[in-house]
């Protein structure tokens, strides 16, 4: 038995509450018996418990108590102060609009912004992207615009079916990606009806003779989950290829000029990045009651920004952007709020 | 809830050993009735835990401002009672003492980090390698009850446990000192068990080496000092 580790030091103060389990009682009063050493650190320890307990508690001065109560009266007279969220509500309820709207925007204008670059697949799962892109684009990924969020294919399926262009069939595959973020794509198909290829591996057009479904880029989900190809093309829930499903929906509309993403105002995303630092700050208080607004604040500043920003953002540089927006939010956020936390 | 239901529970018992399951009955009354506005409830709760709340601050951040930081303490847990509920294993006194750890701890902070940013006094704290080492003068000549508990142990007590890291010192001074079993001091100091026990037995020994070293004579506890080794007497002739 090792006398010096923590973990023994541990069990002896245990053993000094008599908490210890009645087989490591044994073991370590066995130990006892043998180790001079320990016997006297565990005597210690007991010494040090006793005196505590039997110290005297500081007198509590005197008037301590008609202070408490009268501060405490006062609180009580005081009108209601409205929490945090009652604050909050009614702007957030306003803001969180202009957030989805900002954050539907501005994924898209990700995905167009990598695109220029000559990226070519979407930001589904950027380690498995890059590995994509080693490989190179493929033929119809190079005529794809820009992969929407499930927002954006709402916003774009909305408009088309409103504009009645008629030349565009919109199509979802309901299927989840794998990390919680579902993407769509988008390609320049006017038949609503023809299959799809797939985004990012090149699948076979229906009529090309079946072949070995290659190893896909993407295909994280095992084979045997996946849906098999439909005969009259995907339907929902399925599809021709595997990296299809693993990719979540598809959306076939017409390269419409008017439907092309914008990248948000800086205004836009900042009351984006805001009305979320609410939220988180109004969660944060309201598991964390107790904390003072100082602790608060250090929760935010020691928060990675890099574990903030993959939140929406999806490389690194956006990643590391957001963060630092979200941070400066939250300390505003703060501000605003010191003086509600209890 | 009127006046008479505090008078009754006065006649429980804030602790009956290890049992709380009395005060705690008592305790879901009173905050019941606070929460709808009763000032006379809360007040009783303060009654019942100001003094326990006030020897936690004294323990952990010394006499100074224990009084205005006991007071602040029961104001918090006062803006905060609505959202308070009796759930599992929360009871208003863990809860209450949560509150009290937090503040102190923000205090020794606040604390520090005016050491930080003015430079540091000889009335600040400092942190070595064997935990904090307080050299804070609390001014116990002020007020005749402090001046009535200058007793040697009590002094050498305080001192010392002055010494030990924020959250050393607060698993010895719930566990040991206020004696709250070890979930209950889990739940204050909203850390898993397993942390609180290697906490306290890490306090313990270091309190015990502490106790030694000033028992030898190489740790002063000076009469208007919460605790001062020899090393900061060379560290304050250095300065």
């Amino acid at each position: 038995m090792s006398h010096d580790s923590a973990a023994f030091e541990q069990q002896l103060s245990e053993l000094v509450d008599d908490r210890l389990a009645a087989d490591a009682e044994k073991t370590v009063r066995e130990h006892l018996d043998s180790c001079d050493e320990c016997r006297a650190q565990f005597e210690a320890m007991a010494a040090v418990r006793e005196m505590l307990r039997v110290a005297p508690a500081p007198a509590v001065p005197e008037g301590l108590l008609a202070r408490i109560e009268r501060a405490a009266a006062a609180e009580f007279a005081r009108p209601a102060a409205p929490t945090i969220w009652e604050r909050w509500r009614a702007p957030v309820a306003g803001l969180a609009a202009a957030a989805a709207i900002a954050l539907a925007v501005f994924a898209p204008w990700q995905w167009a912004s990598r695109q220029d670059a000559g990226v070519v697949c979407p930001p589904t799962d950027p380690p498995l992207a890059r590995e994509h892109v080693a490989a190179g684009p493929s033929e119809e990924s190079a005529t794809d615009t820009p992969v929407l969020s499930d927002a954006t294919q709402l916003a774009a399926a909305a408009a088309a079916a409103s504009a009645d262009s008629g030349a565009a069939g919109s199509e979802m595959t309901d299927v989840p990606a794998s990390r919680g973020r579902r993407t769509g794509h988008t390609s320049r198909s006017t038949s609503p009806a023809a299959p799809e290829p797939a985004a990012i591996a090149e699948a076979p057009a229906e009529t090309a003779p079946p072949q070995p479904a290659p190893q896909p880029a993407l295909a994280w989900a095992p084979a045997a989950d996946l849906p098999s190809a439909s005969a009259s093309g995907p339907m929902l829930g399925e599809s021709e290829h595997p990296t299809v499903i693993a990719l979540g929906p598809r959306t076939t509309i017409d390269a419409d000029p008017s439907l092309a993403p914008a990248r948000p105002s800086d205004i836009e995303m900042e009351t984006a990045i805001g009305v979320v630092a609410a939220m988180m700050l109004d969660q944060f208080v309201a598991e964390h009651m107790v904390q003072s607004s100082s602790t608060l604040l250090s929760v935010v500043t020691d928060t990675p920004t890099s574990e903030l920003g993959p939140v929406l953002a999806s490389d690194e540089d956006d990643a590391g952007s957001f963060g630092l927006c979200f941070t400066d939010a939250m300390r505003r956020a703060l501000t605003e709020s010191e003086n509600r936390l209890p | 809830m009127g006046t008479q239901a505090f008078v009754d529970s006065e006649e429980l018992p804030v602790r009956a050993g290890n049992d709380w399951g009395g005060a705690d009955r008592a305790d879901q009354a009173l905050v019941e009735a606070a929460q709808a506005g009763s000032a006379e409830a809360f007040g009783e709760l303060a009654r019942r835990y100001h003094s326990n709340v006030y020897g936690i601050v004294y323990r952990m951040c010394g006499a100074d401002e224990a009084a205005d930081l006991t007071q602040e303490i029961f104001l918090r847990a006062l803006r905060a009672l609505r959202k308070f509920q009796f759930q599992g294993d929360a009871s208003f006194r863990t809860w209450l003492y949560r509150i009290a750890v937090n503040a102190c701890i923000n205090e020794l902070r606040r604390r520090k980090r005016r050491s930080d940013v003015e430079g540091p006094s000889l009335d600040d704290d400092i942190e070595t390698d064997d935990g904090w080492v307080s050299r804070s003068v609390p001014d116990e000549t002020r007020s005749p009850h402090v001046l009535a508990e200058r007793a040697e142990v009590q002094r050498a007590v305080q001192g010392i446990v002055a010494m030990l890291t924020p959250k050393h010192r607060a698993a010895l001074t719930l566990v040991d000192l206020q004696q709250l079993d070890y979930e209950e001091a889990a739940v204050a100091l909203e850390c898993p068990l397993g942390t609180l026990k290697s906490r306290l037995a890490r306090a313990r020994k270091q309190f015990a080496e502490k106790w030694t070293q000033y028992q030898d004579g190489t740790l002063l506890l000076d009469d208007d000092a919460g605790g001062r080794t020899v090393v900061d007497d060379e560290i304050g002739r250095a300065r």
